[in-house]
């Protein structure tokens, strides 16, 4: 048997190999057998009868060849086949499978990091508007008091009757707010804020907007004297609460 | 310098390990491919940002096709609904209550649905005070608009509930099975076919006194 057909007949028992492991077992198997061809060389042998000699020494290569297939189970590769299975399903899912997700994620990063871009006050007009700068946390989120206005807009009141009807105020506080987790693509929990004249009287607001980043406006109408409200949040045992003065607005 | 040979099993090894770490990525970001009912519950932890909450009790309500988890911390009480789904564990119908005072009881109600056909309510709570022996589930509902109001009223009593950390909790299921709930475009704050309201726990002592009363 020459050095080529010994090959050829140790290949032929690689039943589970990929053709980059089968051209990386013939590049070792062909090492061995020219390291040794060499070594005899040297000693004198000529090429013809060192091969020879090599090939005896290299043994049976069915059994080389069965030996070497059992070094190659079957389940890393299904398990690599798997594993690119789920990563390709991720990437398609990014891709292609939720574009309004990942605009609303893309925004969340953009948003948390850069504040006081998209202040949403939901009054008409505004006579005058603050930027604020105060942050606090409740659990893994953190929240941001943005800015603060007086302006006139509606206020969804309790009734006598029970039920809530929109009232419009001709002078009410805003504070806008937005929220986000402590991770980047963290999941914000339910944030709920509570604005508070100085007669007690409360408007509240639950954040909303997206799962990694929300906001929103709380109102509570004030009157002419108020110089300032409170901003409550509360949640399951936690509680931030400050004094926010009112801005001072222009002489009309 | 000797080259690292990379054999199948390591490279399979280090493709999971990567596959498994942006898969828990993913997971955590879009909340989506839960493999486990409990990944739900953190979901729904996630959601209402109360913590991480221990379990308190466990049921399988065939009749919707959901896991009922009630669980709990120091802090809030959390009842959810799992189902598995293509896509993993899902957990659509969840609720949520604050009990970081000192109230005697503290509980919430649950509709939970099938999405198609059947719903059924859920009340749930914690009992602080040793005398509260009985809790009363009840509810008004109507089928549809015309229908007649139908007042629905259960009743659970303290050797159904759970303790656990010396605390004592329940969970009631109300046997009504009613359609699911549909509301009608444009008229969300009327009577709309299969709505429930007037929820309310009572808490009731041995002699049948009212001790406290929650609306949900």
């Amino acid at each position: 048997m020459n050095r080529t057909e010994y090959m050829e007949t140790l290949l032929a028992q690689l039943r589970r190999v990929t053709p980059s492991e089968r051209e990386a077992i013939r590049q070792e198997i062909d090492g061995h057998i020219e390291d040794h061809i060499c070594s005899l060389l040297e000693l004198g042998y000529d090429q013809q009868l060192a091969e020879e000699r090599t090939m005896a020494r290299m043994g049976d290569p069915v059994e080389a060849g069965r030996e070497l297939n059992q070094q190659y189970p079957v389940v890393w590769r299904v398990l690599m086949w798997l594993s690119s299975l789920v990563l390709a399903c991720m990437a398609l899912f990014i891709l292609f499978g939720a574009p309004d997700e990942d605009r609303s994620l893309m925004e969340a990063l953009d948003n948390r990091a850069e504040a006081g871009q998209h202040i949403f006050l939901n009054q008409n007009p505004i006579s005058t508007r603050e930027p604020l700068d105060i942050s606090f946390t409740v659990g893994d989120d953190t929240v941001r008091l943005q800015a603060i206005s007086i302006g006139s807009g509606h206020f969804r009141e309790l009734q006598e009757n029970g039920s809530y009807d929109s009232i419009y105020r001709e002078r009410m506080a805003s504070v806008y707010a937005d929220a986000y987790d402590r991770f980047p693509c963290g999941p914000v929990g339910r944030i709920e804020l509570i604005l508070e004249n100085e007669r007690g009287k409360q408007g509240t607001e639950l954040l909303t907007r997206s799962r990694w980043w929300k906001d929103g406006s709380v109102q509570v109408p004030i009157g002419p004297e108020d110089t300032y409200v409170t901003l409550i949040c509360k949640r399951f045992g936690e509680e931030f609460r400050c004094q926010l003065p009112l801005p001072k607005e222009d002489a009309p | 310098m000797k080259r690292r040979i990379w054999t199948r099993k390591r490279k399979a090894l280090s493709l999971t390990a990567v596959t498994l770490v942006l898969f828990f990525l993913f997971q955590y970001t879009y909340g989506i491919c839960l493999m486990h009912p409990v990944q739900a519950r953190w979901e729904a932890e996630q959601f209402y940002g109360c913590g991480s909450t221990e379990r308190i009790c466990h049921v399988w309500d065939g009749a919707v096709g959901q896991h009922v988890t009630l669980s709990s911390n120091e802090h809030a009480l959390l009842l959810i609904g799992t189902y598995s789904t293509l896509s993993g564990w899902s957990c659509r119908d969840r609720d949520a209550v604050d009990c970081s005072e000192a109230a005697p009881l503290y509980g919430g109600t649950l509709r939970l649905s099938d999405g198609a056909v059947e719903d059924v309510v859920y009340a749930y709570g914690q009992v602080n005070d040793a005398a509260i022996d009985k809790i009363q589930l009840s509810f008004c509902f109507a089928a549809n608009e015309t229908a007649p109001t139908e007042t629905h009223i259960y009743l659970t009593d303290a050797e159904d509930w759970h303790e656990h950390n010396g605390q004592r909790y329940f969970l009631l299921r109300s046997d009504a099975l009613m359609p699911a709930y549909a509301p009608l475009n444009g008229r969300p704050y009327q009577i709309n076919q299969g709505m429930v309201w007037d929820c309310t726990l009572t808490a009731l002592n041995q002699y049948g006194t009212v001790l406290a009363e929650i609306k949900t």
